[in-house]
């Protein structure tokens, strides 16, 4: 009786195995590759970023065209403008004096400084559309009805936390535009009954835009603010964990 | 899906590690999942050196950079010597062949010399009242004499007397179109007593 | 007798339906992947294109002409040219985020979830008010700009002489109509109350008629009567049919505002075309 015998390995099956098979592999990453579907749950299972995720989801929440990732999207230009935006803060001093010459530095003499602040003001405007979008899309589909009461509520305050982290950053070039942009925008803020000129002398340092507004913007912007939506953003993603994932229909 | 149909909650092992090796062999020749991965490790590896790229000062000041002087500050030729102390340098303006002691045949003009004394690396003081008698060269007042081992350098930072083992060193000058200069305190040639040769014409 | 504490059932997740359950793996983790990619190469092109402005260094002695807030606050700058700062640019968002705050403690149906306008008239409901909003506020934008009473003068030859004049625009109800010398100052309260500096004794009736109860009961009363309309007509049901209208009509409305603050608006936040903005880019007379 012919028995089956195992073909012998070849110099690529050997190099696959030393490469993935080892033991130092083995303990980083502690499942297979993903190609089964025993694996494929794993992976998402035992990995902290993916287990973002359950495992399996529902059939219709995977269409594009229910989310259109907008959620996800927006969390990315979140991802995205900490990592531009760290990066701007090793050329960029925030003193009247030297804002604005920084920034023209970063533009002309930094490598690839245009490029990072240009993908740092792109991105800040996609977030904002996307956080936009997004409320419209969670609305349209329903999703705020119960149990996701709260979760609402949680994203409207993650998308006044957007809108504030783009304007605190909108001074921080500190020209012309910026300057007015500021001054425009905290009139509107010092406008309020009552508390308005109040609150606009807390936020402004002063009873104008000057270089106590500067550095309290930027400390907001680059520390304060993103630290309220990180933790507001854990929230609104445990929260969808935990009422089931997406939202959908009885 | 099919291979999920057959796997049992627990295989027999030869089982499983049959199927595991065909899973390996069709993942090794998935020319798609290489593609994926090449490129986005090669995406990573380009991010990384812009990263780098990012951090790596294109116009470095100070010290090691190049360094501007601006007309006010160089001294007329003949006069004693300039403290550019951001570059570490002494910049001195010779007239003819002022310094050239050894006869080497300098004809005058700006000289960069680096104040780190060739010897240990004390910092190189200019002395205006020092006479040349004390080192053999006599009518000669002015000389760059370290204060650690009494090394004595020229006008032009070559060596007269002292431990020192070589003249004092120079750095490249340009001579820019607004009469003022920039000096490459990068560029650090060993000193010599070809000093004088290196001197750079000057007529702000 | 045990007094049993019943969750309510809403407050449960729902049952999952295993058997229409896909991987996450693949299915969706590659979903995300790609249009991560897409937006990153996106945003690459885009930055490798357009470059940030960066205008003049901030000078506090030259205003720029007009001086626009960041785009999205835009709206609200829009609705500050007519009415009450105050009003416009703090108290309309305020309670616009509280009232969209509490959406789902008004309407705690849990029907119609999970599905892109879930109720039986939802698109019918989102595309009228769509349109009822933008027309609306349209005309709302163009008549407090005077530019209505400008049309049906130039196009039509219809003038209300003088005696019409105080409904040219919001504004012409405070200067064209005859006020009593003592309705500027009505006194309600009998006491002088200051809070934070600022007094709170005398009412200038047509003042506050027309920054704050005018644009108040537009805002308040047109999207009151529109629900109303949908409902006498049979289209809205349900509170969520209700809310459907509201919020397209607030999203279209805000739309209108930005996109007029951000492309109508030029020097001295004159209504113009688009074509004829003019952009303060640098500080003017020094470009």
């Amino acid at each position: 009786m012919a028995v089956e015998t195992p073909t012998k390995p070849t110099i690529a099956d050997k190099i696959y195995d030393k490469m993935f098979h080892n033991y130092v592999w083995k303990s980083i990453f502690r499942t297979g590759y993903p190609n089964t579907p025993r694996n494929q749950m794993l992976v998402v299972a035992t990995n902290v970023f993916l287990h973002l995720h359950p495992t399996r989801i529902h059939r219709t929440h995977v269409k594009i065209t229910h989310t259109y990732c907008l959620g996800g999207l927006t969390f990315f230009m979140f991802l995205g403008l900490t990592v531009t935006g760290i990066l701007l803060m090793f050329y960029y001093v925030p003193s009247v004096e030297r804002a604005y010459l920084d920034i023209q530095n970063i533009e002309t003499t930094v490598q690839f400084g245009q490029l990072m602040r240009n993908m740092h003001r792109w991105m800040a405007h996609a977030m904002v559309i996307l956080v936009f979008l997004h409320m419209m899309r969670v609305f349209y589909t329903g999703a705020y009805k119960p149990p996701r009461e709260f979760n609402w509520v949680v994203g409207v305050i993650l998308l006044v936390l957007t809108f504030l982290l783009s304007f605190t950053g909108y001074l921080l070039p500190w020209d012309q535009l910026a300057f007015w942009a500021i001054t425009v925008g905290t009139n509107i803020a010092g406008a309020a009954p009552v508390l308005g000129p109040k609150t606009k002398f807390w936020l402004l340092g002063g009873f104008e835009v000057g270089p106590d507004a500067l550095i309290r913007f930027y400390t907001l912007h680059v520390i304060g603010l993103p630290l309220l939506a990180a933790i507001f953003m854990a929230v609104h993603f445990w929260r969808i964990r935990r009422d089931g994932g997406l939202a959908r229909p009885l | 899906m099919a291979v999920e149909q057959r796997a049992n909650p627990r295989p027999a092992a030869p089982v499983e590690v049959a199927r595991q090796a065909e899973a390996r062999k069709i993942a090794r020749r998935s020319f798609l999942r290489v593609s994926v991965f090449a490129g986005l490790s090669l995406g990573l590896l380009s991010m990384a050196a812009g990263f780098l790229a990012f951090f790596n000062l294109r116009k470095p000041q100070g010290f090691g950079g190049t360094v501007n002087v601006v007309k006010a500050r160089i001294p007329k030729a003949g006069s004693d010597p300039a403290r550019i102390s951001e570059g570490k340098f002494w910049l001195s303006n010779l007239q003819g062949a002022q310094g050239d002691i050894f006869g080497v045949g300098g004809t005058g003009g700006l000289l960069a010399l680096y104040w780190k004394c060739p010897h240990l690396g004390c910092t190189v003081p200019w002395n205006a009242s020092y006479n040349g008698a004390q080192v053999a060269f006599p009518g000669i007042i002015g000389w760059f004499k370290c204060p650690c081992h009494g090394s004595t350098y020229s006008h032009a930072g070559v060596r007269v007397f002292g431990p020192a083992p070589r003249s004092m060193d120079t750095m490249a000058v340009t001579v820019n179109s607004d009469a003022s200069i920039t000096v490459d305190t990068g560029k650090i040639t060993l000193g010599g007593i070809d000093n004088p040769l290196r001197e750079v014409t000057y007529s702000g | 007798m045990a007094t049993a504490v019943v969750a309510r059932p809403v407050a449960r997740p729902q049952e999952r339906a295993r058997d229409e359950e896909v991987l996450v793996w693949p299915d969706l983790v590659f979903v995300e992947f790609i249009s991560a990619m897409v937006f990153t190469l996106t945003i690459f092109l885009l930055s490798a294109i357009i470059n940030a402005p960066l205008l003049d260094e901030a000078n506090a002695d030259v205003t720029p002409n007009p001086s626009k807030a960041p785009w999205y606050f835009l709206n609200l700058q829009e609705l500050l040219l007519h009415m009450d700062k105050g009003l416009a640019g703090v108290i309309v968002p305020a309670v616009w985020l509280g009232l969209m705050a509490i959406f789902p403690y008004f309407d705690t149906d849990n029907e119609g979830q999970g599905v892109w306008f879930g109720t039986e008239n939802a698109v019918k409901i989102t595309v009228v008010s769509g349109i009822i909003s933008f027309v609306g506020t349209w005309l709302l934008i163009l008549w407090d700009n005077g530019n209505i009473a400008q049309y049906l003068n130039g196009w039509f030859g219809l003038s209300g002489g003088d005696s019409l004049r105080f409904l040219e625009n919001a504004r012409a109800f405070q200067s064209q109509l005859p006020w009593p010398e003592w309705s500027t100052h009505i006194p309600y309260l009998w006491f002088d109350l200051t809070l934070l500096d600022q007094p709170f004794h005398h009412l200038n009736f047509p003042a506050w008629l027309v920054e704050q109860a005018i644009p108040v009961a537009f805002m308040v009363g047109l999207p009151t009567i529109m629900v109303y309309v949908l409902w006498r007509v049979g289209w809205v049901r349900t509170r969520r049919d209700a809310l459907l209208s509201i919020f397209t009509g607030f999203v279209v409305t805000m739309g209108v505002l930005t996109i007029v603050g951000t492309a109508f608006r030029s020097e001295s936040e004159e209504l113009v075309w688009p074509w004829q903005l003019k952009l303060s880019e640098g500080i003017p007379g020094q470009e």
